[in-house]
């Protein structure tokens, strides 16, 4: 039998962990809605209204239904940095006190993952959610400053 | 250091060991699955927070006698709850149990009203609300676990000089204009009662309403920046004394900026009253109060701040029977060992009326 060599052993053994650890890099977030939605391009000025439901209506005046992503998930870490800007205690914190002015009635809807996500908006016509770009499924999925998920200067790449 | 300090820092030091406990088992950080817009025949669902604290006050100098020295004390119990009753209805209420001097209860309905959002430009709220004056009275209020600090600015104290809540009916949104977000808010109601301590919930004293106007810009090129200003006039009824016979009137304006961004939280409200008595002489009086806080977030857990509070009341103030004038400077830190608790320590050293005022203030303030 031939015996590995160290230098095999340690790639063996460090790929699975880099790979672990760096999950969410070269994740693309893709902001979604319903395909019935006319909506096809949002600033980040205006996705971060929306997110933080401080937007609560669609142009066209529909209510707009937030979805998110639970803790923990790669792509709920890429919105937390790069829309939010605060960390997850911090975002329960900022529900809590929209509930306490009375701007909104509760923490907003939460699914388990991206194919969830999907699934949702894609049945609800005024829902909005994020998932993994890769993984976007009988959706539309939504321009954020003019640009697609994998174009260069995309807002929500996590690298 | 005097024995009553050492005594108080030791009290505190056990305190902390209560985040510990609860840390180590794994308490639960609070909610995430929520928001079922309701159907047309499920009943509404009744969401459920509460807020308290837990204090203790230690005295070095007091102005006035008229306040518990040395003690432990219980803050306000606030029992907050929301329902969405459709997709634009919404109600709030907030029940609050409250201690007074003679260490009594009281129960009080803060807040109890309905909100038809109509769009993100206008909503419209039915009820008893908080007033629409300056930002902390329509952001903390009741809340101690959302305030940086433990004791409430000066010029927010409950039966304070300012009428922090209004029952009748508000008009409030937001709109984008280009470069800044614009909030606004128009409020008339019953206003105020015949003493500080009124609250015209089921009854005005007189037809005359009063009329609340606040608006604010944020612009986009700060993020975090609030600047807004308010205004509120009212006819203050005649009271049951014989200073009190002839109705009042109350004009209000003030000022507000806030910078809330990363680590750094700065606020900045500034008051002006005028009274002017409705008899033949037609006195007038003027009253002014102010703070000014900052706060900086160290390693998520610690937020050390302080905030400078002013207060002047002009005396022979019939309706503001608390003359004087207040300089205040409080120094603390806050430490959240996890989500829903801060442990606060603050102390304060002051001008009251000519008189020294320093007081040490511990808390723990929590939601659940």
């Amino acid at each position: 039998m031939k015996i590995p060599n160290r230098s095999a052993v340690l790639f063996a053994l460090l790929v699975p962990l880099a790979s672990a650890s760096n999950a969410a890099i070269g994740l693309d977030v893709a902001i979604i809605v319903n395909t019935a939605n006319p909506t096809t391009s949002i600033s980040s000025r205006e996705l971060e209204k929306i997110l933080k439901q401080d937007k609560q209506n669609w142009e066209d005046g529909k209510k707009i239904l937030l979805v998110l992503q639970e803790t923990g998930t790669a792509e709920k870490e890429v919105v937390l940095n790069k829309v939010y800007k605060m960390q997850e205690a911090e975002l329960k914190k900022f529900w809590l006190s929209k509930m306490f002015r009375g701007e909104i009635a509760s923490f907003p809807k939460t699914l388990s993952s991206s194919g969830s996500v999907s699934q949702f908006v894609g049945k609800v016509p005024n829902a909005i959610g994020f998932v993994d770009a890769s993984l976007v499924s009988g959706v539309k999925v939504v321009k954020v400053d003019g640009k697609l998920p994998g174009e260069a200067g995309y807002p929500l790449a996590s690298k | 250091m005097g024995m009553r300090m050492r005594a108080a820092l030791i009290v505190f030091s056990a305190v902390l060991l209560v985040p510990s406990l609860a840390t180590a088992q794994g308490a639960p950080e609070g909610d995430e699955a929520e928001a079922v817009t309701p159907s047309g025949s499920a009943p509404p669902r009744l969401v459920i927070k509460g807020f308290g604290d837990v204090n203790f006050r230690l005295f070095r100098e007091k102005a006035t006698n008229d306040d518990t020295r040395n003690s432990f004390f219980l803050g306000q119990i606030d029992l907050f709850l929301t329902s969405q009753l459709a997709e634009r209805v919404s109600v709030l209420a907030e029940l609050v149990a409250k201690f007074r001097t003679n260490n009594d209860p009281f129960y009080d309905v803060d807040r109890i009203h309905i909100t038809y959002h109509l769009s993100d430009t206008a909503n419209i709220r039915l009820g008893k609300m908080h007033a629409a004056l300056g930002y902390w009275n329509q952001t903390y209020h009741h809340g101690a676990w959302f305030q940086t600090t433990a004791a409430r600015p000066e010029i927010y104290l409950f039966n304070g000089i300012l009428p922090i809540h209004l029952i009748g009916i508000e008009l409030y949104g937001t709109k984008a204009l280009g470069p800044v977000d614009i909030d606004y808010t128009v409020s008339a109601g019953n206003g105020r009662g015949k003493t500080l301590a009124d609250t015209t919930n089921v009854s005005d004293f007189n037809n005359a309403k009063a009329v609340n106007v606040l608006a604010s810009i944020a612009p986009a090129a700060i993020p975090g920046f609030k600047i807004g200003g308010d205004l509120w006039l009212d006819t203050i009824p005649p009271g049951d004394t014989a200073s009190r016979v002839d109705s009042i009137r109350e004009r209000l304006w003030g000022v507000h900026a806030v910078y809330l961004n990363g680590p750094v939280e700065l606020l900045a409200e500034y008051f002006e009253m005028n009274h002017v008595v409705k008899s033949a002489a037609r006195p007038s009086y003027d009253a002014q109060g102010a703070y000014a806080q900052a706060a900086y977030q160290i390693a998520t857990e610690w937020k050390p701040y302080y905030r400078f509070d002013y207060q002047n009341v002009e005396s022979g103030n019939p309706y503001l029977t608390a003359p004087g004038r207040l300089q205040r400077h409080t120094l603390g830190v806050r430490w959240d060992p996890f989500t829903w608790n801060g442990l606060k320590l603050e102390l304060s050293a002051g001008r009251r009326d000519g008189h020294n005022e320093r007081a040490l203030l511990a808390q723990t303030a929590f939601t659940f």
